[in-house]
């Protein structure tokens, strides 16, 4: 049984991630 | 996982948005609670699509909640073949008939950009932002399933 987004939201809090991170870490992705 | 007719209920959110709205509290948890809200609304999504936003949760956050929201997201998408090689979110709108795609990517979601989309899909992309001001389910209901709009049938949080 898969968690609730709620759980997942809460555990993804702490790590504190901004939308400019998201973006580079995407390129990143696509660029390997 | 056959082409489907193109629909403005059948929306792609490309792998940035989808990592955001994990990870980042914003407009993107918007536009994908919409989703999340109505039974009706589509989210399409490539193997390939949800890879890259596994990786990025991967990255910035762990591998374990990376690994946890693949196995809920899954229960949420409608997979979509891709083409080795083309881009994902627009490859799933392509092959998924999603008439809105959303992006943080200035190159797609750009004048040129969206011209150089719709030379192939019937989309429009937009950055979530834009989508959450312009997208209204209340209107789009009585086209997409017919009727007076009930509201929400899902809770967006389950």
């Amino acid at each position: 049984m898969p968690e609730r987004w709620e759980t997942l939201f809460d555990r993804a809090i702490e790590y504190e991630v901004d939308e400019a991170a998201v973006e580079a870490a995407l390129a990143e992705v696509r660029d390997e | 996982m056959s082409e489907a007719d193109p629909s403005p209920a059948r929306i792609v959110a490309d792998s940035d948005v989808l990592a955001a709205d994990l990870l980042v509290d914003s407009d993107a948890r918007d536009c994908l609670d919409q989703i999340r809200s109505h039974s009706w609304l589509t989210l399409v999504a490539s193997d390939p699509l949800l890879d890259d936003a596994e990786a990025v949760i991967g990255q910035l956050a762990d591998p374990a909640l990376a690994t946890d929201w693949r196995n809920r997201i899954e229960e949420l998408r409608e997979p979509v073949d891709q083409p080795a090689g083309d881009h994902p979110a627009l490859a799933s709108a392509l092959n998924g008939g999603a008439m809105h795609v959303l992006s943080f990517d200035e190159r797609l979601t750009g004048p040129t950009g969206n011209t150089m989309v719709r030379d192939r899909v019937e989309t429009a992309v937009r950055t979530p932002d834009a989508f959450a001001r312009l997208f209204d389910a209340g209107k789009l209901y009585p086209e997409v399933v017919g009727g007076k709009y009930p509201g929400a049938d899902r809770d967006p949080r389950d």
